[in-house]
């Protein structure tokens, strides 16, 4: 057949394909001779383009390499001359080329079309986007008053948009998972003991030169934060021993001297009794203590009653087991690590005081300042670059979210409970706009139907997020982040061991329309009239912070992208001084008294399993990060799903069997999806324990929709710690539903009459 | 003559995966295949106490590797040189282990993705990649080809805690020498499996145990692969012809 | 029909998979979608769809879309092993470009997204390549095509972008088989 019989069309749809503009003039250009697709001659990741650059898979922030072949990111490895982490990144930090080209990423800003929670959208132009979410700020404001925004923020994305809403004079302009969820009592506690941080985004513990470890909780090597992990591994090369109280034979407990498995919720009695057994021994640091220490003589008190004797039928533990490991601590000591802990959000009640009575242990054996002991942070010089933004913090309305309800929330933000609790009933006044960034609330909050509950009622809710996660779902407004592969972030200090600074800049250009946090929080603050951001881009800021450093963007990129310092973690006795007020150690927080609240931790039980259940508890992957990770296709091919661990003498008396599948039901009746169960001798009968961040909601993350069970969904039960205000999550219990039917989990491990039951809400009379 | 080998320390292993991520990136390896692998062992009662541990594995490179003993393709004559210039000619088919190296390679020109190898390992060693037009046979190489750039594995490069130790067992210096020499390694044999695996693994006892309860190969797979072999070779002829069409 | 009018109709196509704006949703625009259906043997009647209902159906199904259930249009997902943008697809592309002596002005998309390789096609109509066209033609965009297009037909998606690849699909084979026929 000739080609001229093919489509024949008509004159007039000849004439009008002639005169139709159809955008073929600026698609192409001749081909420059530089950007020519060069044959990669070297194989692998060898022979690429490397630009020095600062992982945010995780909260840790290594610093990397990104390989870069004919403009592709192949491969991400450490910096080599990072003294944290030198060429070594986690499996996570590896993957960032995943997320960078997952084809579900949000590519362009976002307008609901459709219910929140459906997640049907449009795309928008920037400009668009921009003014709505400036225009409903104004009027928010206007309408309701400063305070009726509140910003829900998480990691270096959410820096920048965090000083708009301060600058708007909302006390919400922050209340950070990291501490709502995660480090608020353990950061409270060591604030207030020591003066500093000691546990906070960082943890100043000196594994690597310790001459024995203490671990309450911490799941080292299931958690990875790459230089944290090395110095635990460098340590117990170098001879350390490991003491770890778990009710779980984590990856830690497995490289553990000796191992406790400790009943659920009485770390602190184990803690207080063991402070007791040293103190009347005389194995406590004595010249430490006279020295440098506040509150002996109260603390010695307030420990009398606890004996080994009292903690061993409550925390499930024999006194032979629970004095060797004090003992194998008190023998190495002062140079040993008390772990303080990172994520404490446990219980709510007594969280707090738990990491106060791990600080306070730190003290009695002289361990801070000192080789293998909690250490100081070695500040680094870099300039200041004025945004512009809010110096002061906001007023505070009449009856506050951020100070009237927690003697201590101010300190990090406001309560997440009690925004949520206001969205909903009004009280103590209305809040009607949520801000989100760089946090997926739904999988992340206490309670997550209470906070779909909460959104349905606002005027207002945005997001800037990289992912189509739950919180795009129910937002109205979906502003497309870069990656941290594709922008700039502020001068980046690490103050640890192996002090550096470092920037993070753009190993690719960013794809669709993805924008800079910088670029969304500067074009954002135009618009609502904010004097903020005076800076053309990212570089005239970071060339100001390097300038204080004596550093340029050029010179730090000829040294190889990071420069090292030396270190100053520890202080002599006559040097040694902390942060308050009378520059000791406080064996017996004053602040607390002040505000009724113990000054010393006591125990206080938390509630046990009701009969009939478990407790759930749960953790990190190596492999994952909270709930981000699960389309990760390459993370998601290591661990696609989460397994329930269950004590193999419960399975046994159940008939549960290893790998089948089941249904979990909690306290209140609600349901999980399934979740295969892991059958193990490695976790105690009255506890059931998974990964956290499965079961996504999300179906558009197309690898991780209903990927195993999520643990956030069981977590419909919630008690906020008394002194900050952050949610607990291991409140809540387990049973199993097996092929449609309940089985109740047998108790092998009955609670002392110490520790009161559980009482779920629908058996409650009248209040909580 | 050299020998590349890795010991895997157990004791330092936390079992964070990086090592099979970045092997995959380095080298394109798609999902669902892998060179390199992680299994989460335990935790589990041994006799030496209660055990959680992992098993980080790759190709053995073994001393007498079957895999290359299976290949139908015809042996030819190949010129192979050594760091310092020496040269060896051997007879080899499209797989086969470097005289000089002790590495245990593919020739992708020459494989014919027939996947009789990949049924031999009794290690699960290889895989062949169906996703190519052209499905070939691959596996772990010990990074030779970074290793010609003085570049350790990527592998090792990643290794957060340091738990792989790379090196040529004939270098008395090395640190592959003196673990391995010093008997506190194990290889993953069995009386059924005994090909001189090269990577070794230290730890404790009980992880040791685990280790070799769960993951010490049985089988001589090597001696079942003729079926497999003539159904691969019509296969792969049956690809050609599809070509040519 | 000659190549010029033949470039005209790739990029016909190629405006109608762009992001609906004001150049791709008048009725002048759907009425010569129309004609070219005709001419290819799909009926089609009387299109129009407002720009808004569009921008919607184009966001979720090429976009972004919660269930998971959308048809990315760009050639590495379904060419790559991995699912993932920038993969193999792309460089094969960019590689096709380069031959011909052209790259991609800078646009937010990657280089491998469906109208930009549609409208390489119409330059290699235009510029008259044929051996270039056909390979192009039948190492990438004939490989993947029929990827995307059983995607987005097991959606059940807005009928006038089921129209657009049906008709892109034919549109890619006539071309395919007339470059065949001239070259040979």
């Amino acid at each position: 057949m000739r080609r001229r019989n093919f489509l024949k069309l008509s004159a007039s749809a000849c004439a009008a394909l002639a005169a139709l503009r159809l955008g073929d003039k600026d698609v192409f250009r001749p081909a420059q001779a530089k950007t020519a697709l060069a044959t990669p001659k070297l194989p692998g990741s060898l022979g690429a383009k490397e630009i020095t650059s600062v992982c945010e898979m995780c909260f840790w922030r290594c610093p990397i390499v990104g390989k870069v072949k004919n403009g592709r990111l192949v491969k991400i490895e450490g910096n080599p001359n990072s003294p944290a982490n030198g060429t070594r990144i986690c499996a996570r930090g590896n993957s960032g080329i995943q997320l960078l080209y997952d084809p579900d990423r949000i590519k362009y800003p976002l307008k609901r079309t459709g219910a929140r929670g459906e997640g049907k959208w449009a795309r928008i132009s920037w400009d668009e986007a921009l003014d709505e979410v400036a225009h409903n700020l104004k009027e928010i404001k206007k309408k309701y008053g400063p305070h009726a925004l509140a910003f829900f923020d998480h990691g270096a994305s959410a820096e920048f948009m965090r000083d708009i809403f301060k600058t708007l004079g909302t006390e919400n302009y922050t209340n950070e998972p990291a501490f709502f969820q995660c480090v608020g009592p353990a950061a409270l506690a060591y604030l207030k003991t020591y003066g500093y941080v000691t546990s906070g985004t960082r943890q100043y513990v000196d594994m690597k030169n310790a001459k024995a470890m203490l671990f309450i909780g911490t799941h080292i090597g299931e958690n990875v934060h790459v230089s944290h992990v090395k110095e635990f591994i460098e340590g117990l090369q170098n001879g350390a021993k490991l003491v770890v109280v778990d009710p779980r034979y984590s990856a830690a407990a497995a490289k553990a001297d000796v191992y406790l498995p400790i009943r659920p919720g009485t770390d602190t009695a184990l803690l207080l009794a063991w402070m007791n057994f040293i103190i009347t021994e005389g194995l406590y640091n004595k010249e430490f203590v006279e020295k440098h220490c506040t509150g002996f003589d109260e603390l010695k008190k307030a420990v009398k009653g606890y004996t080994l004797q009292w903690a061993s039928p409550i925390c499930d533990l024999p006194v032979k087991d629970m004095k060797r490991a004090i003992l194998l601590i008190a023998d190495n000591s002062p140079h040993v690590s008390i772990h303080p802990g990172r994520h404490s959000t446990w219980y709510g009640r007594g969280d707090t005081g738990r990491h106060q009575a791990l600080a306070i242990m730190a003290a009695l054996f002289g361990a801070v300042g000192v080789k293998g002991g909690l250490y100081f942070p070695t500040p680094i010089k870099k300039g200041h670059p004025d945004f512009g933004c809010a110096e002061e913090e906001p007023d505070t309305p009449a009856k506050s979210i951020s100070e009237d309800y927690y003697p201590f929330a101010s300190t990090f933000g406001s309560p997440t409970s009690k925004i949520i609790e206001a969205t909903i009933t009004g009280k103590p006044y209305p809040v009607k706009l949520w801000g989100i960034n760089g946090v997926n609330i739904i999988q992340t909050i206490s309670n997550p139907y209470h906070t779909m509950k909460a959104i349905k009622k606002l005027d207002f809710v945005f997001c800037e997020e990289i992912l189509p996660t739950e919180t795009a779902i129910w937002s109205d407004i979906v502003l497309p982040g870069a990656t941290y592969l594709e922008r700039y972030d502020a001068v980046y200090t690490f103050d640890l061991m192996t002090p550096y600074l470092t920037v993070r800049q753009p190993v690719v250009a960013p794809m669709f329309e993805v924008r800079s946090s910088f670029w969304i929080a500067r074009e954002l603050a135009k618009r609502i009239g904010l004097e903020c951001f005076n800076y053309n881009n990212e570089v005239e800021f970071i060339e100001e912070e390097l300038k204080g450093a004596g550093l340029s963007l050029k010179e730090l990129n000829k040294k190889g992208g990071i420069i090292s310092y030396k270190a100053n973690p520890y202080r002599s006795s006559k040097e040694f001084k902390v942060a308050t007020e009378d520059g000791k150690v406080q064996l017996a927080v004053e602040d607390f008294a002040d505000e009724d609240l113990d000054p010393i931790p006591k125990f206080i039980p938390t509630p046990a399993p009701p009969k009939g259940y478990v407790r759930l508890v749960y953790g990190r992957s190596p492999v994952h990060t909270f709930s981000r990770t699960m389309n990760n296709k390459w993370l998601h091919n290591e661990v696609p799903e989460n397994h329930l661990w269950l004590n193999e003498k419960v399975a046994e008396l159940t008939g549960i069997k290893d790998g089948e599948e089941v249904i979990l039901e909690n306290q209140d009746g609600y349901r999980s999806w399934p979740i295969k169960v892991k059958v193990t001798p490695g976790i105690r009968p009255d506890t059931a324990y998974m990964i956290h961040g499965f079961g996504s909601r999300s179906k558009q993350l197309s690898k991780a929709y209903k990927q195993g069970a999520s643990d956030q969904f069981m977590v419909t039960e919630y008690e906020d710690d008394p002194f900050m205000g952050a949610s607990s999550h291991r409140t809540n219990f387990i049973r199993i539903v097996r092929a449609g039917k309940v089985i109740n989990l047998p108790e092998l491990c009955p609670p002392p009459k110490d520790i009161p039951r559980f009482i779920p809400k629908k058996n409650r009379t009248g209040g909580k | 003559m050299s020998q590349l080998a890795m010991v895997i320390d157990l004791n330092r292993c936390v079992g964070c995966h990086a090592c099979a991520i970045a092997c995959r990136a380095e080298w394109s390896v798609p999902v669902p295949y892998r060179r390199n692998w992680v299994k989460r062992l335990g935790p589990e009662t041994t006799p030496k106490g209660l055990a959680f541990t992992f098993y980080p594995g790759l190709c053995n490179h073994c001393d007498d590797p079957k895999c290359t003993s299976v290949c139908p393709v015809d042996p030819e004559e190949k010129v192979f040189t050594s760091k310092d210039g020496k040269t060896k000619k051997v007879s080899v088919r499209a797989t086969y282990k470097d005289p000089f190296t002790g590495a245990v390679l593919i020739d992708k020109e020459r494989c014919i993705g027939c996947g009789s190898c990949v049924e031999a390992c009794p290690y699960g060693a290889r895989y062949l990649n169906e996703e190519l037009d052209d499905p070939k046979a691959d596996k772990c190489t010990f990074c030779v080809e970074r290793l010609a750039h003085n570049l350790e594995p990527a592998c090792v490069r990643t290794c957060i805690s340091g738990a792989r130790i790379f090196g040529d067992l004939s270098d008395k210096n090395s640190q592959v020498y003196k673990i391995v020499s010093s008997g506190k390694a194990v290889r993953l044999q069995s009386k059924e499996v005994s090909i001189g695996p090269n990577v070794y693994y230290v730890g404790k006892d009980r992880d040791v145990l685990l280790l070799q309860k769960i993951c010490t190969p049985h089988e001589r797979r090597w001696e079942n692969v003729m079926a497999p072999v003539r159904r691969g070779i019509l296969k792969a002829a049956i690809r050609k012809l599809a070509k040519a069409v | 029909m000659d190549n010029r009018a033949l470039a005209k109709i790739s990029c016909l196509l190629a405006q109608g998979f762009s992001y609906p704006g004001p150049n791709n949703c008048d009725r002048t625009f759907f009425a010569t979608i129309e004609e070219v259906a005709d001419a290819v043997g799909i009926s089609c009647n009387n299109i129009y769809f407002s720009r808004e209902e569009l921008c919607q159906a184009y966001t979720k199904l090429f976009i972004n879309e919660p269930q998971g259930r959308w048809a990315p249009p760009f050639s590495s997902v379904y060419l790559g092993a991995h699912g993932l943008l920038m993969d193999k697809g792309r460089d094969q592309a960019m590689k096709f470009y380069q031959e011909a002596g052209l790259e991609p002005c800078h646009s937010p998309e990657p280089e491998d997204f469906l109208p930009t390789e549609l409208y390489f096609v119409a330059k290699l109509l235009d510029t008259g390549k044929p051996d270039l066209l056909s390979r192009f033609l039948k190492e990438h965009m004939l490989k993947w095509f029929p990827c995307f297009l059983r995607r987005l037909r097991a959606l059940k998606p807005h009928p006038y972008y089921l129209l657009l690849a049906e008709l892109t699909s034919r549109f890619l084979n006539i071309i395919y088989q007339e470059v065949i026929d001239e070259t040979t």
